[in-house]
Parts: structure tokens; sequence; C-alpha cells
């Protein structure tokens, strides 16, 4: 393992987060079986003190398991000088078998986490937790996915060696290469992807105003919100990273999270992210909205959230179309 | 003419011939060499060149434009696919080749330099073609750094160049 | 209306400490009138005070307000309900030192945002009803035992709650206050709010104005009188 404070504060954050959630989970499932509101029995009072120390201690975990994603990243950036042939965390990630799939589950995990934080701050504005057994029911199912990527997570860095020749960036992503997704979707079309990149977002933005605006739609500007995510990181690797290098065949999405790029790269994806999550969130909370404790804390609730995702899919378009504009790259 | 005017005639011209070596040599000194800025990026992987000065390579174009490389082997690939990496260039544009010698860290020309391949030397893109300005240097690294062969610029070809991405 | 049903209230279970202060209380107050708690030290009057007052939850049972139940309530409407509904008169008057009476009056209205110019009349008004017009602007420290007493009622009226909980009220008083806080209690009848007072002054319990008595003995209700 390399003893370096990055990995040290991401291991320690792993597995904070793992344990309190299965600390959690665990009374969640008993409140699951023996919640019953009208009852006045000590067990009952027993449960309501603790679904309140439960679901704050969880606001905090959660919270921390969506950083968490960011902190990886740039862990694995921080890493990459120790390893030959690594220019950026797309090297770092490959070292071994670990990495990769430790971030594919990181990035489930934070809209998972995104979306049971929606979920119990509609539960705590009601006075009789008309979501508490829905909510510690997604907690169980949640819980294996962030043990899993606790494992993931441990194997990648505890298995990490310094003398390995990692692949670079510019073969992983590159669209010559014949197996593996970073070069498939390299290979795509650039001027294609990139009207997909902008009709989608454009879309999705129309239909998030209409929503904010007419409360009706929600469920599609959920689905669009989630299918412009896609359209977007695919959109980053195969055309917008073209233009933020200014170099043709340079398709890594994660060379932007640099310095010499003014770390724009957090600023996309966290904007993605958040997108993502508050655009997913809508259509969590819209099948409650005839819980008579939740009647006029949901629609405030779903649009705040629609808004949110509005505003963050317009802050990535901005940006992006801001490099594209000022990129020297001849296409 | 007159004579006087003549004679002035004379000696100036006589001046001038003597300051033309001068000025020729002048001219044919070597020009200005590109300096390396922290924004030079090879064009093959994208990385900045200006944080592995010692394995810089470079190649210069007819029309004066000029790129960076961090270690030889991408400028290998850029030279086999000039187009690819770099739209509206071809190969016969090139006008100058320089690598940086491994013991005297400087820029050598790179279609006279001797390369050492399979040495355990690695270089920021992982195994790499060491350039050496002569044979009896580039004997002594392959001895000590158990180098397989050396080859000559002309010897190098596309096949060789990606065998070395391997990860072993 | 107050509805507590079997509210049991136990301190450090399972710990060597374990105290039970209420075992099983069942209870209706009724609006509008003043009942009175009469019991021994320790026998619960405090503990079932502050269970009625949203200021502690119960071990097992439940309190309805109203026809609401507010024990199962999360923190946050708690604290409302509490601020709007409740004014509590403590027995050491509890005003915070340092600052005037005008302001310890006003603090329980802050957090209801309302605006300082409205506010600050409605409670030189409420001090003038209970004489203390010249005494708003004294430190708490200089104020005398009645008077600070009467700032605390002032304090507990601010937010006009229906319901007024007052902790053995006289405890610090003599005879010719003590008077004058009943007189306040009939006030507060006529103005129809709800009045719960603990007590062990006969001077108290057995005056007029009170509606009813309810005795408590090592958490448990006796026989009621009246």
């Amino acid at each position: 393992m390399i003893l370096h404070p990055t990995v040290i504060a991401n291991l320690l954050a792993s597995l904070t987060v793992s344990g309190m959630i299965l600390y959690s989970a665990y009374y969640g499932l008993q409140i699951v079986r023996h919640w019953d509101l009208s009852s006045g029995s000590e067990l009952q009072l027993t449960l309501e003190r603790r679904t309140y120390l439960i679901s704050t201690i969880l606001s905090y975990v959660f919270g921390l398991e969506l950083l968490s994603l960011f902190l990886y990243v740039f862990t694995a950036d921080s890493l990459c000088p120790l390893f030959v042939g690594a220019m950026c965390a797309a090297g770092t990630l490959n070292v071994n078998g670990f990495g990769y799939p430790a971030l594919l589950l990181k990035m489930f995990d934070f809209f998972l986490a995104g979306l049971w934080l929606i979920l119990n701050h509609a539960d705590n504005q009601a006075w009789d937790y008309p979501l508490i057994r829905k909510k510690y029911l997604l907690l169980v199912v949640i819980a294996p996915f962030i043990v899993g990527e606790m494992v993931l997570q441990c194997a990648y860095f505890l298995k990490m060696k310094a003398n390995v020749i990692t692949s670079c960036c510019g073969s992983l992503f590159s669209s010559e290469r014949v197996e593996g997704l970073g070069s498939e979707i390299a290979a795509l079309s650039p001027q294609t992807m990139l009207w997909m990149f902008y009709v989608s977002v454009a879309v999705t933005i129309v239909a998030g105003i209409h929503f904010y605006l007419r409360q009706r739609g929600g469920y599609l500007f959920s689905a669009l919100a989630i299918i412009t995510f896609f359209v977007s990181i695919v959109a980053i690797i195969s055309v917008i990273s073209l233009y933020i290098y200014e170099l043709p065949t340079h398709h890594c999405p994660f060379c932007v999270l640099q310095k010499e790029y003014h770390y724009v790269g957090y600023l996309l994806y966290l904007a993605l992210f958040g997108a993502l999550v508050s655009g997913g969130g809508v259509s969590a909370l819209i099948p409650f909205r005839t819980i008579e404790s939740l009647r006029t804390v949901i629609p405030a609730l779903v649009r705040k959230l629609a808004l949110a995702s509005v505003v963050l899919y317009s802050l990535f378009t901005a940006t992006v179309t801001y490099r594209i504009a000022v990129s020297h790259l001849i296409m | 003419m007159s004579n006087r005017s003549r004679r002035e005639f004379l000696r100036r011209l006589t001046a001038a011939a003597a300051l033309a070596p001068i000025l020729i040599a002048d001219l044919q000194a070597a020009p200005e060499r590109p300096v390396i800025t922290k924004k030079d990026r090879c064009p093959v992987c994208g990385m900045f060149v200006y944080k592995y000065p010692k394995w810089v390579a470079e190649i210069v174009l007819a029309d004066g434009s000029y790129y960076f490389y961090d270690g030889v082997k991408d400028m290998f690939k850029h030279y086999f696919d000039v187009p690819k990496f770099t739209r509206g260039k071809s190969a016969d544009q090139i006008r100058e080749i320089y690598v940086t010698d491994y013991y005297e860290v400087e820029l050598i020309d790179a279609r006279s330099a001797f390369y050492v391949i399979g040495s355990d030397v690695l270089g920021p893109m992982g195994h790499e073609l060491l350039p050496f300005k002569d044979r009896e240097s580039a004997q002594e690294f392959l001895q000590d750094h158990h180098g397989q062969t050396i080859v000559r610029f002309g010897e190098v070809t596309r096949k060789l160049v990606y065998s070395l991405d391997r990860r072993s | 209306m107050i509805e507590l049903v079997n509210v049991r209230k136990v301190f450090n279970a399972g710990r060597p400490a374990e105290f039970t202060a209420l075992s099983g209380v069942n209870l209706s107050i009724e609006s509008n009138k003043v009942t009175v708690l009469i019991g021994p030290s320790g026998s619960g009057k405090t503990t079932l005070l502050s269970i009625i007052g949203c200021m502690s939850r119960p071990t097992a049972g439940r309190v309805q307000l109203a026809g609401r139940e507010i024990t199962s309530l999360p923190e946050r409407f708690l604290t409302d309900i509490r601020r709007k509904t409740f004014g509590f008169i403590f027995q050491q008057h509890n005003l915070i030192k340092g600052i005037t009476a005008l302001e310890n009056v006003m603090l329980p209205a802050y957090p209801l945002g309302e605006r300082h110019v409205p506010l600050k009349q409605r409670a030189m008004k409420l001090m003038e009803d209970l004489h203390l017009s010249d005494k708003a602007e004294s430190k708490v420290e200089w104020l005398s035992g009645g008077e600070a007493q009467r700032v605390g009622i002032v304090r507990a009226l601010i937010n006009n709650p229906s319901t007024i909980i007052a902790d053995e009220p006289t405890a610090h008083l003599d005879t010719q206050l003590s008077h004058r806080f009943l007189g306040i209690v009939k006030r507060f009848k006529e103005e129809r709010k709800t009045v719960l007072i603990t007590t062990h002054d006969p001077l108290v319990y057995d005056d007029p104005v009170i509606d009813r008595i309810i005795r408590l003995r090592d958490g448990r209700l006796e026989v009621e009188r009246r």
C-alpha cells in the first residue's frame, strides 16, 4: 500500500461510511418491522428517538459519500507521478484490476446516496414520518453496494504496487484500439456527438423549465435528466475533451481535472453529477405527493430540485461552450 | 570616373569584401532553438513536456512549426502518422528531428543517433528507445542496463515502436 | 384539552440508578380551567409538567393536545408548538442575567421573526398591565423577588399562549405577592386560558379560582376532590 495522505483519507472515509451505514441499516430494519405511530409503547417511543439520531448520522454519512467520489478521483490524479506511464487518474486507476470497477460503483453509489438524502429531507419536513419505512428499506438496499464499494476501494489501494507500468490515457481512450469501452466511445464521430449533446441538454432544460412552471411532466423530465447525463459523459470523452486539450486525438476524461486545465474537470463533473441527482430525485418524490402530511412539502421540493438540475445543466453547457469557443483546435 | 573617386570606390569595395565572410557566416549560423513552454504538450499523448526535460524529442517542419514529445517513442508515433495527430501536416514537410542524448542530456540529430531498445530504463511513457550520439556510448549503456539491440533511425518501424507499449 | 394516555417516565433505564418518575398516568386536563397538581417532593409533578409542556418526551404513552398527538412529533414541530401554545413560569424565575427585563420578556418571540417595533410595543403593554413599566429598562439583577416573578409571568405571555404552566410559582413570594399572583391567574381564566399549576402552598390550592386539584404520589395519581 502507498502511504499517501489522500489514500489514507479515502480508506478512512470508506470504512467510516460503511461502518455507519451497517449500524444504521441494522436499526433501520428494526424500524421497518416494528414502527407503529399510533402505539404509545416504550418500543415505539424508543424508535422515534432513534430515528432522529440515525437520520442525522446518515445525512452526514451520505454527504461524506458524495464528496468521496471526488476525493477518489483526486487521489488517483495525485498518485499518477508514482506510476510509469500514468499522467493522470486514468493511468493510476489502471494500475490493478480494481481501480475502474471501484470508480463505477462509486458513481452508482453517489446517485443512490443523493436519492436517499432527498427522500430523507422530504420525510423530515412532515410531522408524521410518512416515508420512514421506504427510507429505511432503501437504506437496507443501498448498504450492500456501499460495502461492496468499500471492499473494492480497499482492494485497489492495498494492492497498489509502485513498480508497475500502466497504460497511458492516450492509449486507454484512443480511437485506434479495438477493445475497451473507452476506445469505442472515443471513436464516435465528434460532430455528431456534439450535436446530440446540445440537442439532449436543450430538450432537458426546456422540459425542466416547463415542469417548474406548470408542474406537469415530472417523470419525463427525470428521464431526460438521466439520459442527458450519459450523453454528456460520452460527449466529454468523444468531443468536448478534444477542444479542452486542443489535441485532435486526446479523449481522456481525467486529464481535465489537472492544474494545467485550471481544474475545470471538477466544475464540469460536479455540475453533471449534481444535475443527475436532482433531476432523478424529482421522480423519486412525485409518487408521494398525495400523502397528507407531504401535500404542501413535495410540490415545493420537486420544483426546487428541477430548478437545481436545470441550473446545473446550464452551467455545464455554458462552461463547455466557452471552452469550445476559445479553443484553438482545428477539427 | 576620376582617379580619386576610383580609388575611393575600390577602398570601399575591399572593406565590404573583407566584411563579407563575417556576414555570410552569420547567416549560416544555427537558427533560434524553439523553447519549451509550460503549455507545450506532446501531440500524441497530451503530456506536458516541461515536466520531463531529460526525455524531450523535437520535430521541426518546413513552415517553421515545431512539436515537442515526452519521449522518442511518441516522436516516432507522430513521425509514422503525421496527419493523424496534426491535421493538415504530412511527413514530407519534416525538416529537422532532434532527440535528447541519454548520457549527455543535450539535443542531438535524430537521424544519425543510435537507439537502444529492451533496456530496463523506463521513460515517462514506459519502455523507450534510448538515444545516443555514437555507437560506443550505446554499447556501454546496452551492457549496463541489459538492453537487447541497437538500431539506427532508418531501421525503426511502426511495429517496433508500438511493441514498446507493453506493460511489463 | 390536554390528554395523557398511559404516560410513563423512567430515568437512567437499565442502569443501577434507574428511577421511575411517572408510572402509567392517565389524565385529562380541561381547557379554560385552572388545574392544580399537588404532591410531595419526588412525586413526579415537575416531570409531568415538563412532559405536558413539550419539554421532554415520555418513556411510554402518548400526550394529545387539542386532539393532536404531540409526543411523536419530530423536534422541529415540537419546538414550534411549544413556542406558540405554552407559556412557562418557573419556580426560580430563570431570567437571563446581564440583559434588561424588557429584553428578557421579548426573548421567546425572537424565533418567530416578528418585527422589532410592534414586538416591543406589545411587550411594554403587557408589562404595564403588571405595573412593571418603570422597571422595563432595569437590569434583571436589580429586580426584587416579586418583580422578577412578574417579569417571568410577562415573558410567559409574550407569544399569547393558550396554556400557562407554572411550577411552584409562589415558592419565593410573600403572602401579599402570592395574592397578587392569584389575581393574575384569575385574569388568565377570564381571558379563557388554560392554567396548570404545581404547588405546595395551601394559599394557592385553597383559593376559589382553582377548578380542580390532582394529587400525585410516587408517580401515580391519587383520588381527586372538587
